[in-house]
């Protein structure tokens, strides 16, 4: 009988953090769109008699991310150098924290498929430097350095996830834990959050874990989750053969979906750590960590808790309003204008959600503002509009300046609360319905609710929809008694 | 013959209006041009942007505006300070054709000053050697023997003073760099503390032991220089937020009541008995002079050359690293694929001193002998620390011999180990981070030979007091005949 396999999975997790300039000198990061060196300096290129200084945001965007994700902040740490040759490091060294990172012992929550809370221990964060970026064509490579020396954290988790559905969760945790502080834009597809997977397998209920294998190169969150289960089948495909497992380091190959073999354990590199003697040790005083934990903003997941119990809203809707902390804060003043969490959570989730999804879009590039959107929900809460115009006023809203109430009063798109004209309307469709009206007359008390329904869809036709419904039934009903 | 004059002295003329900077500068060069072919000191000579800045300082005497201390004096600088579109070589082949794109903090400075740099002197390759003859460029000469070495590695520094081309250089010391070449060339070098003056644009070596400093005729030259270039920079992060003193102030030739230590271990068996003598006559002077002489113990200066010997190499062969034919300097000229570029460039490039050093570097950081080695040497660097830390309690100023011995010859065959114990008493500062002052106290066989004032941390001005008041009492400034 084939025995159950278990996989263990670390992941280790690369952030780009956005702050103005790179970690030891004054170029600006600001280099998405800029020619190829262009945010150079002797300091980023390594040029002989060029010192690095740590740029201080750097430390307290990396404190943030401690703090976001649960970890112990080390008042004392230090910079290693790890020594390497390679073409796009200038310095053929990388500055890192080798020992003595400057935040330890962290956790983030995941949520498993029977619902019960699983902590993925957070080992280590430090600070590193990131490398330039080589561009291979034909026979001749070209290196741009415009990447070099820009500040990253390196965020090391526990061995903790069994698989690619819990490595895939705590990923995306860590992502929404990190863009709430805002010290990075976290986007796997713009670069500033890169993954490299470990993983082994062993045994169900074996003391010790297998040999483990690193995979890197995971360019998406779909790619982590399916290198990971990739890599977990071909492992316990090679031992069931009778094969072994080498330490090795494998790159992921996204078109053909399949990890390949980068280096084995005898090529490893050692890379020669030693303190890093152009740097004094980082201090961090307690002034600094109280006024990063004033600046932290409140957690996703408090957030959450906070929508739910405040608002009554459903869980679900929570969480999906507090996905990002822009989409959060604009339901949050939708609200305060709209006086209706209810109705603006609706709004926001369905039409909202859909015109940036269509537009490709975020929240902060919206074209209807939070007190505007406020206004049309509190139209249709005081029955000023039906839900059916409110539609139609935001689909003219999204390319209109005209404030939406300006934009119902121009477009004469009130709802019809006069006594005397629904009157008139209704006498009009009783005479043209006679026989809808005798119908009525006949029909039991079951079906009398759908026959009206049907005369008062015809007065509602008749006013274009701005009738207030409520009148519309009262009057009909009366007329028809 | 304005060569023949000190900083100071050339100062006072020009603020007299006795001389022009130009003419200065001129007879500067004048002497160069007779002297260089034999010597040998230079790496580039700038003697054009020189005469314009001296043109500039003049404009300036003509105004009637006032000098500061160096402006108009020319300097020299060793070839390891980036200064803006000069080559900077480090004397290596792999940076032969490197030219600075900034200039390195103690070079704007010395600009901002109104100091006249009038070249790059030579040096040991990437300052690893105490003899200057690892130089891919050219050798440099002792002045007051033809046939012996300057020292090093900032023997150009050192033998462009001594032989009277300028009164003023700049060198680095990383285990003795600036004083044992002092102590050869008979003329005075200071290493400061560690941290005092910034290392941004120093070529590094040894990132934890390197310090730039000043060499000059006079105890008060060498002051005026580190006034200059000493303090505060926030390009370098090892650089001490510390007042700088004004070190010209106290020189007032009293040392009564000085506690000066003599650590008995620095007269061992090596030391050569004529500088023995030489040192125990200038402990006597010390005493005459009215100092209060201590004897003292620095038990663990024995393991200092071996503890110099694994840290240094260790950063050198990560620093050195950036040196690998990419981005700038030189590159073989044929290769095939990026691991032999990097081989042939760099087996062409780096002189055999270098090499050797980098791979002992690379030997002592490797995961498995990290700890046996790296590990072990920082410790014993704390308990030489220590040490100094210890004496200091109960001392001012500690006194040693410079060197060993004197001046070898350059055709002297010695092995590595036993040029590397040439730095024996030189090498505890670097290791502890102190300040070092070398003075000329004397001279064997027609060769000078250097005493050595170690003071505490960040206190040069203490041993700067000691070093004048010897100066002004048992030595004449000598420049010997070219």
């Amino acid at each position: 009988m084939a025995r159950e396999w278990e996989s263990v999975i670390g992941l280790e997790i690369h952030c780009q953090l956005d702050t103005k300039t790179k970690v030891w000198c004054g170029c600006s990061s600001d280099y998405d769109n800029s020619p190829e060196n262009t945010h150079t300096c002797p300091i980023c290129l390594g040029h002989p008699g060029a010192l690095p200084k740590l740029n201080k945001k750097v430390l307290d965007y990396a404190i943030k991310a401690g703090f976001a994700l649960n970890c112990d902040i080390n008042k004392e740490s230090k910079f290693d150098r790890k020594n390497y040759f390679y073409p796009d490091t200038p310095k053929n060294y990388q500055i890192t924290q080798f020992d003595h990172p400057y935040a330890e012992g962290g956790h983030i929550d995941i949520k498993l498929s029977n619902g019960d809370d699983k902590r993925i221990g957070v080992t280590r964060i430090h600070i590193e430097e990131d490398a330039g970026k080589s561009i291979h064509a034909g026979e001749e490579s070209f290196i741009n350095f415009n990447r070099a020396s820009m500040p990253l954290i390196e965020i090391v988790s526990e061995p903790d996830m069994r698989n690619s559905e819990e490595a895939y969760q705590y990923l995306n945790l860590v992502r929404d834990a990190l863009k709430y502080t805002k010290i990075s834009d976290v986007s796997m597809e713009l670069g500033s959050l890169r993954c490299d997977a470990n993983i082994s397998v062993m045994h169900k209920g074996a003391k010790e874990f297998g040999t483990r294998v690193e995979v890197k190169n995971l360019n998406s969150f779909k790619g982590v989750a399916r290198a990971i289960d990739y890599e977990i089948s071909r492992q316990i495909e090679e031992i069931e053969n009778g094969g072994e497992i080498n330490q090795e380091t494998r790159l992921w190959d996204e078109e053909s979906q399949v990890t390949r073999v980068m280096r084995s354990k005898e090529e490893a590199m050692d890379y020669r750590f030693f303190p890093e003697p152009d740097l004094v040790r980082i201090v961090i005083t307690d002034e600094q960590l109280e006024r990063l934990e004033e600046e932290m903003p409140e957690s996703k997941i408090a957030k959450m808790t906070r929508f739910v119990t405040d608002y009554k809203i459903s869980e679900n809707d929570a969480e999906t309003l507090s996905s990002s902390i822009e989409l959060a804060d604009y339901f949050e003043k939708v609200v305060i204008s709209s006086t209706n969490p209810k109705l603006s959570c609706n709004w926001i989730l369905t039409e909202v959600l859909r015109v940036l999804k269509d537009n490709n879009k975020t929240i902060e590039e919206f074209s209807i503002n939070s007190e505007e959107l406020g206004e049309i929900i509190k139209l249709i809460d005081k029955g000023a509009i039906s839900s059916k115009i409110a539609k139609k006023l935001f689909e003219i809203k999204l390319n209109d300046e005209r404030s939406p109430m300006k934009i119902v009063e121009e477009e004469k798109m009130a709802q019809v609360a006069d006594t005397s004209e629904i009157e008139k309307m209704v006498v009009e469709v009783v005479a043209n319905n006679p026989k809808l009206v005798e119908d009525y007359k006949v029909a039991d008390e079951g079906r009398k609710p759908r026959v009206i329904k049907g005369l008062m869809g015809q007065v509602m036709k008749a006013s274009k929809g701005k009738a207030n419904p409520k009148m519309v039934m009262d009057i009909l009903t009366e007329k028809l008694s | 013959m304005l060569y023949k004059h000190t900083a100071t002295e050339l100062s006072a003329m020009l603020k007299a209006k006795k001389i022009t900077t130009v003419e200065l500068i001129n007879d500067i060069f004048d002497r160069i041009e007779k002297t260089e072919t034999e010597l040998g000191s230079f790496t580039l000579l700038k003697k054009e942007s020189a005469l314009e800045e001296a043109k500039k300082v003049d404009e300036k005497i003509a105004r009637g505006e006032e000098l500061l201390p160096l402006e108009g004096i020319p300097i020299a600088i060793k070839d390891n300070m980036v200064s803006k579109g000069d080559l900077t070589t480090s004397a290596s082949k792999i940076l032969s054709n490197y030219e600075g794109i900034y200039d390195a903090t103690v070079v704007k400075r010395l600009k901002d000053a109104g100091a006249i740099i009038i070249g790059k002197t030579n040096m040991d390759e990437f300052a690893m050697g105490s003899t200057t003859k690892s130089s891919y460029i050219k050798e440099s000469k002792n002045p007051w023997d033809l046939e012996r070495t300057p020292g090093g590695s900032s023997g150009g520094s050192a033998s462009s003073v001594g032989g009277g081309q300028v009164p003023l250089s700049l060198g680095s010391d990383t285990g003795g760099s600036i004083r044992q070449p002092a102590a050869f060339c008979g003329i005075v070098g200071l290493k400061p503390t560690y941290g005092r003056v910034s290392r941004y644009g120093l070529m590094a070596f040894a990132s934890s032991l390197d310090q730039i400093g000043p060499m000059g005729r006079s105890v008060e030259d060498v002051a005026a220089l580190f006034n200059v270039i000493g303090g505060y920079d926030e390009m370098d992060a090892t650089s001490m937020e510390l007042e700088m003193p004004d070190f010209t102030m106290n020189l007032d030739g009293n040392v009564k009541g000085m506690k000066i230590g003599i650590p008995k271990e620095y007269f061992i068996d090596g030391l050569n008995p004529e500088i023995k003598k030489v040192t125990e006559e200038a402990i006597e002077n010390f005493r005459k002079l009215g100092a209060e002489i201590v004897p003292i113990s620095l038990p663990n200066t024995e393991f200092a050359p071996a503890t110099y010997y694994i840290i240094a190499p260790a950063e050198a062969s990560s620093n050195l690293a950036r040196f690998d034919g990419v981005r700038y300097g030189y590159r073989a000229s044929s290769y095939d694929g990026i691991e032999d570029m990097y081989i042939k460039t760099r087996s062409e490039g780096f002189g055999s001193e270098v090499k050797r050093r980098i791979m002992i570097g690379t030997y002592v950081l490797s995961a498995g002998y990290y700890d046996a080695y790296y590990k072990k040497a920082q410790k014993v660097r704390r308990l030489i620390k220590n040490d100094f830390e210890k004496a200091f309690n109960e001392v001012d100023v500690i006194l040693t011999p410079a060197t060993p011995g004197t001046s070898f010859k350059l055709t002297d065959k010695k092995t590595p180990v036993e040029l590397y114990l040439e730095d024996i008493f030189t090498i505890p500062a670097n290791l502890s981070g102190i300040p070092g002052l070398v003075i000329p106290a004397g001279k064997v066989d027609n060769l000078p030979v250097g005493i050595q004032l170690l003071g505490k941390a960040f206190d040069e001005a203490t041993i700067l007091k000691a070093g004048d008041a010897y100066e002004k009492a048992y030595t004449k400034m000598e420049i010997p005949k070219l």
